[in-house]
């Protein structure tokens, strides 16, 4: 009963940031399930994956009202998607999925700290030009 | 983007986020949107909101896809997956409609500062 108000929060946190961030909450399920509920790693996968479909299409339906659904684009990058999310779970179990988990978690540092310094930028050249603006108002 | 018909180049790197997307989703069961919204938003320049929702669409169908494969392996805890998925479901409503009020530069630094914390997640846990 405890394991499955755990799971039920998690699914609840996992949903909020999964739909405001377009990542369908898998990124918390799998590792809220192995550290707070101590599932193994595998078996949280399958679990995340299984929670993800239901969290990603409650998300959609309120995005779809929106507009915000690019469905060109969808179907460009889906196929590629299917094919390859195959191939990565059917050798999910064989690679040493601890050191490929850290290259990964590198890569995706780089990304954020390019994503917030590219965002500092266009705020500071953004502040500049209004205070150009500014000068030249009073000139 | 949708506007015009899209040209080569923009196929094919949608075609390359679909396979990056899709490859880390199967191999990692989160579903691909971590490394899909900067690829969309990076690569093929979609906007931020639009790329959150296009995303979450590619997920479910690479997530299907995945999943096959776990329930093969008798990977999937049913009654696990029935309770996080209701909180889900729930929640991604909830995500979903803050999204829409968030705006575009405020939303970007959001997801820049969740990939900062799942890099720094899986540097240390692995």
């Amino acid at each position: 009963m405890e394991e499955i108000l755990g799971a039920l929060a998690i699914g609840v946190a996992g949903g909020v940031a999964g739909g405001l961030l377009g990542i369908g909450g898998g990124t918390l399920y799998v590792p809220a399930l192995v550290l707070l509920l101590g599932v193994e790693q595998q078996l949280a996968q399958g679990i995340s994956l299984a929670a993800v479909i239901p969290t990603a299409i409650s998300a959609t339906t309120a995005n779809l009202r929106r507009g915000y659904v690019d469905g060109r684009l969808v179907a460009t990058v889906t196929p590629a998607a299917l094919v390859l999310a195959v191939v990565g779970a059917r050798i999910a179990g064989e690679l040493d999925s601890d050191t490929l988990s850290r290259i990964f978690g590198v890569v995706v540092l780089y990304v954020g700290v390019r994503t917030l310094f590219s965002l500092w930028r266009q705020a500071r050249s953004t502040r500049a030009q209004a205070a150009q603006h500014a000068s030249e108002e009073t000139d | 983007m949708s506007e015009q018909a899209p040209s080569a180049r923009s196929r094919g790197r949608g075609v390359t986020t679909g396979v990056i997307g899709g490859f880390v989703s199967g191999l990692t069961g989160i579903g691909g949107g971590t490394v899909m919204v900067p690829l969309l938003t990076g690569l093929l320049r979609v906007p931020q909101h639009r790329a959150h929702a296009t995303s979450l669409v590619v997920v479910i169908f690479a997530a299907t896809a995945a999943l096959v494969l776990y329930v093969g392996r008798g990977d999937v805890d049913w009654a696990m997956a029935a309770a996080v998925a209701v909180g889900g479901v729930a929640g991604g409503q909830v995500g979903a409609r803050a999204m829409h009020h968030v705006p575009e530069v405020r939303l970007r630094a959001l997801f820049a500062i969740f990939l900062l914390a799942v890099g720094i997640r899986l540097l240390v846990f692995g």
